[in-house]
């Protein structure tokens, strides 16, 4: 019995594992990251974040945040006729809004889904979407 | 005809170790069909080789990786493609010297689990895994559900997609997430298989028995898995006497004749050996459980003789929906628990969840499924299926 590169242990011919867990690393070896956009209805308090909100923000995995201001302050930008045409209020006009926005990392989406699941465990109400990073780029602070 | 056979046989083995290797599920897909096409031309003539599915996997790795050399557009595979090149280099011609004695890991438990995740739609969950571990092909689902070949195709093109981008981890879920996972793996079976049954679709069915059997045979000592393939047996036992003159015959006047003994027994079988597995769970055969009411009137007799007036009703029902009730999550109650607080195996085994009534004919309820979410972090090392 040989152990393949998860520790799982498995009758073979050792070689063909040591090669599969090179594909494997190179499968599995990144960090993924995902925005975590948190949507709901109710506004934005002003002050101080949340104990319990700050203490998952203060988690190394992760790597920014934002709080947004009430969908009142939004502005649209649209392309017409060649003009900018911008449109008091937001995007999408609904009932529930976003309210913030956090980036994280994570292995795989079941660590990204736990993350959400702490900071929608500090609101009562609303949804956080999960949604894989394609590419990013963070500067200043 | 004998590849048809090796084909089910070994179609999931073969394309859950790919995506395994290769970590992308449509890429996997392709390579075995490759690899089962090229099985189809070769076996015939030069007689099937000792360790089949060692063959199959290492001729559908191999068309893989030419595959990705020659799509070198993607950074993330020509990567891939770097080490895959050691690999074929060591391994020149492997079609023709793969090692009889090469064995690689079964992964169709990981491969599950992330077909039945539950970030993935309902529908998806069920269609890809009717494709990938059914080895069912696009139309042969999109008939089952009543729906054009093409918008099943892009249901399981848009799953495959999810399951990369997002990276579904393909992984079994640790200890803490695996009672939660497993019933949503369980609903997608039985979802199947009332599709199959009271659709009065006799592959489906077949299908979700087969899924069933793999799963018992993977986790030999989960309760649920057990209850389910027996309760999945004990109903199909019962197949052929269900339906006389395309009216839907009630168990109390079926003719005992045409229950399927062998079935009926694998069915108890399975049911007292959950009944002895060690760990105490609540699924789902408590009384009245289908087992009961079966056995009760196995033991009754099969000559006995109705007494109730003879009740039937139409058998064909409107199957457009996405299907019965996949009893398993519907019947159990959104647990309020948090991963954050310690819980154990003993907790959910203590959880009381109402018994299913399972003297319903199971294609008669139709409650949808609602699962529970993912909700922890998963402190196992594990793989993703995306890139």
């Amino acid at each position: 019995l040989v152990e393949d590169f998860f520790g799982r242990s498995c009758p073979s011919e050792p070689a063909l594992f040591v090669r599969y867990s090179i594909l494997y690393r190179s499968v599995s070896g990144e960090i993924m990251q995902y925005a975590l956009l948190a949507y709901g209805s109710q506004r934005t308090q002003a002050g101080p974040v949340e104990p319990a909100i700050a203490s998952v923000l203060a988690r190394p995995s992760v790597t920014a945040w934002a709080r947004l201001h009430g969908e009142g302050s939004a502005t649209s930008v649209r392309n017409g006729d060649g003009r900018m045409l911008l449109t008091d209020g937001p995007f999408i006009e609904t009932k529930e809004f976003l309210a913030g926005i956090f980036v994280v990392e994570a292995d795989n989406l079941d660590a990204a889904l736990a993350i959400a699941q702490d900071l929608q465990d500090t609101r009562t109400s609303g949804a956080i979407e999960v949604r894989p990073i394609a590419e990013a780029s963070f500067r200043g602070a | 005809v004998a590849l048809d056979r090796v084909f089910r046989e070994h179609w999931a083995r073969v394309l859950a170790t790919l995506i395994g290797i290769l970590g992308d599920i449509e890429l996997a897909e392709d390579a075995a069909q490759e690899a089962f096409a090229i099985a189809a031309e070769r076996w015939p003539r030069d007689g099937e080789p000792g360790n089949p599915v060692g063959w199959l996997i290492a001729t559908a790795r191999n068309r893989a990786i030419d595959h990705i050399r020659r799509q070198r557009v993607l950074a993330e595979k020509t990567r891939l493609l770097a080490r895959g090149l050691t690999v074929e280099s060591e391994a020149v011609d492997s079609e023709a010297t793969v090692s009889e004695s090469a064995t690689f890991p079964d992964e169709r438990l990981e491969l599950i689990f992330t077909c039945c995740h539950p970030a993935l739609a309902l529908e998806a969950r069920v269609a890809l895994t009717l494709r990938t571990l059914g080895g069912l092909s696009t139309e042969q689902i999109a008939l089952a559900f009543l729906v054009p070949a093409e918008t099943m195709s892009k249901r399981l093109t848009r799953a495959r997609h999810k399951i990369r981008d997002a990276r579904i981890p393909f992984a079994v879920p640790p200890d803490h997430q695996l009672p939660d996972r497993l019933t949503a793996v369980l609903a997608v079976v039985y979802l199947v298989f009332n599709h199959g049954w009271g659709g009065g679709r006799v592959d489906l069915a077949t299908a979700a028995i087969q899924l069933g059997r793999a799963l018992s045979e993977l986790m030999p000592d989960e309760g649920e898995v057990l209850a389910l393939l027996a309760l999945m047996l004990l109903h199909d036992a019962r197949r052929d006497a269900r339906i006389r003159d395309e009216e839907l015959v009630l168990l109390d006047d079926q003719d005992r004749a045409l229950w399927n003994d062998q079935q009926i027994s694998e069915g108890r079988e399975l049911s007292s050996r959950r009944s002895r597995a060690a760990r105490p769970d609540p699924m789902p055969c408590r009384p009245p459980s289908p087992t009961c009411t079966c056995s009760s009137h196995v033991t009754g007799g099969r000559s006995r003789r109705s007494t109730t007036p003879s009740r039937s009703r139409p058998a064909l029902r409107s199957s457009s929906s996405t299907g019965p009730s996949p009893w398993p999550s519907s019947m159990v109650p959104r647990r309020a628990w948090r991963y954050s607080t310690a819980w154990s195996s003993t907790t959910i085994a203590t959880s009381t969840r109402p018994a299913p009534s399972c003297s319903v004919e199971p294609g008669e309820t139709t409650r949808r499924a609602r699962h529970t979410g993912a909700r922890s972090s998963s402190p196992r090392p594990t793989r993703s299926a995306g890139p």
